[in-house]
């Protein structure tokens, strides 16, 4: 980022200022921050850039869940989705080695319960087609759904 | 409850961790912890349209409104916000700018306490936040971490066995966990013992930020820690790391404290006392004006000078002279001037209060 006072390439320290609800944004370098008197005290913002030879090739490549091309990566600052981690698995170990170091997760896992998350998708769905039913006023429906979506609570409830 | 009502409730009410009943509560003014997660097989918000991103809002919103913590609680969806209401929220830290401002198919579900808040269509599909008064990590841990495990069973977290919880920026991935700490260090900024301290944090991989987080700047001697690294640490460590160096900071600031109590001592008194005769008698102060003066007077109150005046009070104070606090509280619209004139004379109402009667 160019420092928007002296224009060197190291505008690393955002600035940020609300009036009246209106973000307003300015990119400064550390020099530029002291001579004004800006706090030079508070890190500069997260952001990452992928470093390193970019094959012609990788460049090519979209990810095949979100479409994102390396070069949106590298545009936003952030991956398109987390299939992205394995579209562009090597520029992403590098980035990771970098902002983390060599290190693997080693804090808590999610506890999953498969059945009782389909269940759950289950009668969310059976509830849309439910209040669809009653609003065509297809009352013989939409009573064999409510009988659904009760046999699937109580399924739920026997999981716990 | 429809949404002008669920404002006016919180208006009226102090959040939970403005009771400055904490560890520490003289120093450290507040802590946070949030959990960075995505939903599995869903863009991230940065990438979805418009449509997506509505779609994956209410479907977060009907999987999580059953959580009991909400149930007396509040959600907000952006849509139906205005302006004010979405600052009121920035304010009290509860939702961030990007959130409010950035587009309106995001949310935000708060307990009723406040301890809680889940931005929606974040950076991140959720973030879930914990707060307390004080120096209290490893106490919000206690109660996020299993409503985070609840809503993982609500939803399908995007996660990875190596990468840990996936992220939208790769600076959060692995337990998606930031332990952060707010800090008022008045001494140490006196002394400028503050440079020392802020390089040494940056070895320990420490954020520095001002009150407002990334991108904020330092107002009233107010520093946010925060911890950086969340690969390759379980969430005690960091949160052992975080609790560590605030504990030093702290060690530091009383130390800094009382040296300019031995050497500068009438200054010292002179400048809390002059901070506080202008926090009384002004007619007309500006945000800014009550933020650096009533930092002066949390000194004055931490080092027993002041003690008619209580945290609690102090608190309030900061949190409610702000714009959208302001102009909420007293139900109008101000300009800058009238807003300035109210907020001189809302502080001097608090300030007027007998000890501990804050609402």
């Amino acid at each position: 980022m160019m420092c928007e006072i002296c224009g060197s390439e190291d505008g690393r320290i955002k600035y940020t200022k609300v009036i009246n609800g209106e973000k307003i944004e300015f990119f400064i370098c550390e020099k530029c921050a002291e001579k004004k008197g800006f706090h030079s005290l508070i890190s500069p913002s997260e952001n990452f850039t992928v470093k390193g030879e970019k094959e012609k090739t990788t460049l090519k490549v979209r990810c095949p869940h979100c479409g994102w091309k390396l070069v949106d990566v590298e545009k936003n600052g952030k991956l398109g989705c987390s299939e992205c981690y394995i579209t562009f698995k090597s520029y992403i170990i590098t980035v990771v080695g970098e902002l983390h170091g060599k290190n693997r997760h080693r804090g808590k896992v999610p506890i999953l319960d498969k059945g009782k998350l389909l269940l759950r998708r289950r009668i969310r769905e059976v509830k849309i087609e439910l209040d669809d039913a009653l609003k065509k006023e297809e009352y013989q429906l939409a009573a064999e759904l409510r009988d659904k979506i009760k046999t699937l609570s109580l399924r739920m409830d026997k999981n716990e | 409850m429809n949404k002008n009502e669920k404002i006016s409730k919180m208006v009226e009410r102090t959040s939970h961790w403005m009771d400055s009943t904490g560890p520490y509560s003289e120093i450290v003014f507040s802590s946070r912890i949030r959990f960075a997660r995505n939903l599995k097989h869903r863009k991230f918000t940065v990438s979805s349209t418009d449509e997506e991103k509505e779609e994956l809002l209410n479907e977060m919103i009907n999987e999580l409104i059953g959580i009991n913590i909400f149930q007396n609680g509040y959600l907000f969806n952006m849509k139906e916000l205005s302006s004010i209401e979405k600052e009121f929220l920035v304010e009290r830290h509860l939702a961030s700018f990007d959130l409010c401002f950035e587009s309106d198919n995001s949310g935000v579900m708060i307990d009723e306490d406040e301890k809680v808040s889940i931005m929606l269509n974040e950076e991140d599909h959720l973030r879930i936040q914990g707060f307390a008064g004080g120096l209290q990590l490893f106490e919000i841990y206690d109660f996020l971490n299993p409503l985070d495990d609840e809503i993982g069973l609500r939803v399908e977290y995007a996660f990875d066995s190596e990468l840990g919880y996936l992220t939208a920026c790769p600076t959060n991935i692995g337990t998606g966990l930031r332990a952060s700490a707010l800090v008022h260090l008045p001494a140490l900024v006196i002394t400028k013992e503050i440079e020392r301290i802020v390089r040494k944090l940056k070895k320990k991989k420490i954020l520095i930020r001002g009150l407002y987080g990334e991108g904020s700047d330092v107002k009233g001697n107010f520093f946010q820690l925060s911890s950086s690294v969340s690969l390759g640490r379980r969430e005690e460590d960091i949160l052992s790391l975080v609790t560590d160096v605030v504990k030093d900071i702290v060690e530091s600031e009383r130390n800094a404290r009382e040296i300019l109590m031995k050497n500068a001592k009438v200054q010292i008194e002179d400048k809390i006392w002059r901070a506080y005769g202008l926090l009384k008698y002004a007619h007309l102060l500006t945000s800014e004006e009550v933020i650096n003066f009533s930092s002066a007077v949390r000194l004055g109150v931490g080092l027993g000078i002041i003690r008619n005046v209580t945290l609690k009070q102090l608190n309030k104070l900061i949190i409610y002279i702000q714009p959208a606090h302001l102009q909420l509280l007293y139900n109008k619209k101000m300009d800058n001037y009238e807003r300035d004139q109210r907020r001189a004379r809302f502080v001097k109402e608090i300030l007027s209060l007998e000890k501990g009667v804050v609402k």
